[in-house]
């Protein structure tokens, strides 16, 4: 029986892995179209992505928007969950919800919604508009992980701090932003992954000048079929583990212990 | 929490810290969905684009019209069938997950985060090259005979379902993960101590303790597939359409917005109504 | 004037009162414990006195200046916390910096004070550690240097042993009062063990639901309590309910029960009351002593060095009696006959 469920998780995992799997393989295969399993062995994706002027311009777009809508959205985040998590509020329940009820929504319905909204005020196709609404869709990711670092924060830090008198600022800088720095850190980049890997949205936003990464895969993905698109996306997959994992669980550490 | 922060001469600090977020929702959520509702009782006609009126036409169109009536109920059933894959297979994962310990967890975690953390649009190109005519499970099973000619698992229903109840599984496991590690272990103790076997204490006690992580895991895979666009336009292309697609569609192309939010408005109802059901269902359960 | 006082103290959330009527005065170098069970307002006394509740009425005056409205970073009152709240992401030595940057003391000095107060808790060998690196113990004497270091006017604990082992919290006790002694700060200490505030403290101020039951010195406390709740919560005490009634040139206590004592203390009035006497102060005698009451053990416990023994008396009153053991004293039995009795002064009148 006990075995049994192994092999059934064993394979549950499979099938939640292949995709991935599949992706980074033919990133290294030598055949014209994406094959697995890969024959040959090659690293010209890879090379065929950095010299491709179009990709590259997507990938400093994308950058440029992630960074810009992930600065604002930890700042506009981070004061949220502070005064959730460390003030009395009436209906704070219903507020975290509100704040919140971006990621809840369909990306396409929010998608057309701003579509139609930033129609009016002519900032479709630009950069502004974009980064309004990335900036929309991941402030959430930021609420919510630095109200899990503050609630577990112990307020007779800042009591005691202001015991040995230090005032507010003095208190805010070095005790509570050191503290929740990790759950900071934590959200900001979960921010900016889900910012640039964002599609939806981007899609009926962008036009032309601003195609971002994740529309150029897509549309590469559609109409062809071309290894650099696994290279890229291998690219991006060790990315994110590079910079996700390592935060991830020190975030987790400074929780446990 | 009589903290310092909470005197009574600061009580207008926590709504200045949060103006910016409710700023930005008022601005860029809250005004763009009311246009959305607007527009959706709008007119268009093309050539002269939108007519600013108060009617039903498209609401009407979108669930009398047969062809539109077959993609809401084929969304629909696909948000079921992909639930149904979802709960099948992320419930023994999330059981082991919830039952690991230190580095099995950790490793297991990562299995699960890991997909969450790559594109929807990359884990879908993955299956692309999986699910072809020539793909590696067709390739595989022909060269063992297992088949004689190649399965049709992509532009259908099919390779859409294979493809999202991957994209939505960790969503499931970690909801259902989450109320499992809520129970108190004690409680499994108890049940051993009153004589209770393995069987008895998974149909009475693990299964109906985590039914509240079942709601919202299922809640969050039917309103991932209802909203899923990517996967469906890759997958299926023009062969098989969902409402997504043909909001997508009626914005991009047609440029027929009324219709389209319309379409919106109704998936945004749906989904609002099936959030506050559930969270209904588990607050009961949770207060007897 | 004192050197601490609060006056006519009052804090309310609401309709729930939280301290009331609180007056107090702290002489320079003295140790105050608050002593209450949990939910009596010593906590919220205490953090009034830090700043960290803003009191509903009242003053907090300390060293001759009103402090009641000024903030909490600018009282110079130090407090040690329950759970020490030590800054987790500094070292020893940066968590006692820390309170001496906000005054601005300049680096020699703060150097200087740095050395000396860890010298003083004995922690000069563990400044560059982290306080997750420290023992309970240790953490509990960072907590003092930190706030040591600043010199402040007043010395507040909130609690600070209840989270060390029992071995460790006796041995604080004599510690914390040493280095007050040494310092000569004065010192009010937030408590729920009694046992604590009789070893430590110079006075006691015990709280009953947000108000003060009595104060005095620990010997006051246990020997001569004021009301049935100080005899009550301090110790053990053995209560009759009755009143006093003349008989025969001299007075008697008839309880409710129908029970007669005629050991009576001396200032005992004529209304209504409670007969208050400790199971220590009550003795074993023979059948021919005079006013003795006749019982039967009904329990017989061993508290290691004591006996306990429950007493039936014949009205159906039940007494505890504690008896040291001693050589020779042979240990009584369950369904032994016995009688009792005490010297007037050791039993307490007290108006109920």
């Amino acid at each position: 029986m006990r075995i049994l469920l192994r092999l059934l998780n064993a394979a549950i995992l499979l099938y939640l892995l292949a995709p991935i799997f599949v992706v980074m393989a033919t990133a290294f295969g030598a055949s014209a179209y994406p094959l697995f399993p890969p024959e040959g062995l090659t690293l010209k994706w890879f090379h065929q992505f950095w010299s491709t002027p179009e990709l590259r311009d997507a990938l400093r777009i994308s950058a440029t928007l992630s960074a810009t809508s992930t600065a604002f959205a930890t700042i506009i985040g981070t004061f949220s969950a502070l005064a959730l998590v460390r003030y009395r509020l009436p209906g704070k329940t219903a507020i975290s919800a509100v704040l919140l009820s971006p990621i809840l929504f369909p990306a396409v319905v929010l998608a057309l919604a701003l579509l139609i909204a930033l129609q009016r005020v002519g900032l479709t196709q630009t950069f502004t508009g974009l980064v309004a609404a990335h900036t929309l869709l991941i402030t959430p990711f930021v609420v919510r992980l630095v109200m899990a670092s503050l609630a577990e924060f112990d307020p007779s830090l800042e009591e005691a701090a202001q015991n040995l008198g230090a005032g507010w600022w003095r208190t805010f800088f070095r005790i509570t932003l050191p503290l929740i720095r990790p759950g900071i850190l934590a959200g900001a980049v979960f921010a900016f992954i889900m910012s640039f890997d964002e599609l939806v949205v981007t899609l009926l936003l962008a036009g032309p000048e601003l195609q971002t990464l994740p529309i150029r895969i897509f549309n590469y993905v559609q109409y062809s079929s071309d290894p650099t698109i696994s290279a890229i996306s291998t690219c991006l997959i060790a990315a994110w583990l590079a910079i996700g994992i390592p935060v991830y669980t020190r975030f987790l550490s400074v929780r446990h212990s | 929490m009589p903290s310092w922060f909470s005197k009574p001469h600061r009580s207008f600090a926590p709504w200045a810290l949060l103006g910016p977020n409710l700023l930005l929702l008022l601005l860029c959520m809250a005004g763009p969905l009311l246009l959305l509702a607007r527009i959706s009782f709008m007119g268009y006609e093309a050539g002269h684009g939108i007519i600013p009126a108060w009617q039903l036409a498209n609401y009407k169109k979108f669930f009398f019209d047969p062809f539109y009536r077959g993609i809401l109920w084929g969304t629909l059933l696909l948000g079921a069938e992909v639930t149904a894959l979802c709960l099948v297979l992320g419930f023994p994962l999330a059981y082991a997950l919830s039952r690991a310990r230190g580095l099995k967890r950790a490793v297991l975690f990562f299995c699960i985060l890991m997909p969450l953390l790559t594109s929807t649009v990359v884990r879908t190109f993955g299956w692309m090259i999986l699910l072809g005519n020539n793909g590696f499970i067709n390739h595989t099973l022909l060269r063992f005979h297992l088949i004689a000619a190649p399965l049709r698992l992509m532009y259908n229903v099919t390779g859409v379902l294979i493809a999202l109840g991957e994209v939505l599984l960790p969503f499931m496991v970690l909801s259902i993960d989450t109320a499992l590690l809520n129970i108190n272990p004690s409680l499994y103790e108890a049940a051993r101590n009153l004589g209770a076997r393995d069987t008895r204490i998974f149909f009475r006690i693990t299964l109906p303790l985590s039914l509240p992580g079942i709601v919202s895991g299922c809640v969050l895979v039917f309103t991932g597939t209802l909203s899923a666009f990517v996967t469906p336009t890759l997958i299926a292309g023009a062969r098989f359409k969902v409402m997504s697609t043909i909001i997508y569609q009626q914005a991009m192309a047609l440029l027929d917005w009324p219709f389209g939010a319309a379409i919106a408005f109704t998936m945004l109802i749906a989904i609002l109504i099936l959030f506050v059901a559930s969270l209904r269902l588990t607050e009961r359960r949770r207060s007897a | 004037m004192a050197y601490l006082t609060l006056r006519k103290l009052k804090k309310t959330y609401g309709a729930t009162v939280a301290v009331e009527d609180f007056d107090l005065s702290v002489e320079a170098g003295e140790f105050v414990a608050l002593l209450g069970p949990s939910g009596c307002g010593k906590t919220t006394t205490l953090r009034m006195i830090a700043g960290f509740v803003p009191p509903t009425s009242g003053e907090i005056w300390i060293r001759g200046a009103d402090v009641t409205a000024l903030p909490a970073h600018r009282r110079n009152v130090g407090l040690v916390f329950q759970n020490y709240a030590l800054f987790p992401h500094m070292t020893v030595r940066a968590n006692i910096e820390f309170g001496l940057n906000a005054h601005h003391v300049d680096s020699a000095q703060a150097d200087e004070r740095v050395r000396s107060v860890l010298a003083l808790v004995g922690l000069s060998s563990h400044e560059d550690r982290f306080p997750r690196e420290l023992s309970g113990g240790q953490q509990q004497r960072v907590a003092l240097a930190r706030v040591l270091a600043l010199k402040p006017d007043l010395l507040l604990f909130d609690e600070p042993l209840s989270n060390l082992d029992a071995k460790l919290r006796v041995q604080m006790r004599q510690e914390i009062r040493r280095l007050q002694r040494e310092v000569g700060v004065t010192a009010l200490f937030v408590t729920h063990d009694q046992e604590e505030a009789m070893t430590m403290a110079d006075r006691i101020v015990v709280l009953d639901r947000g108000r003060i039951a009595q104060v005095g010195s620990p010997a006051e406390i246990y020997d001569r309590p004021q009301t049935r709740f100080v005899a009550d919560f301090i110790g053990i005490s053995n209560f009759f309910e009755g009143a006093p009634f003349p008989a025969a040139g001299r007075s008697l206590f008839r309880c409710t029960s129908g029970l007669e004592i005629g050991i009576l203390p001396e200032n005992a009035p004529g209304a209504a009351g409670v007969l208050a006497v400790r199971p220590e102060k009550i003795e074993f005698v023979s059948a021919d002593a005079p006013h003795s009451l006749p019982g039967i053990i009904r329990q017989a416990m061993q508290l290691g060095s004591t006996m306990e023994y429950l007493i039936e008396l014949g009205s159906g009153d039940r007494v505890i009696v504690h008896e040291q053991k001693r050589p020779r004293v042979t240990i009584r039995q369950t369904g032994e006959q016995v009688r009792i009795t005490w010297h007037p002064a050791d039993s307490v009148f007290l108006q109920s």
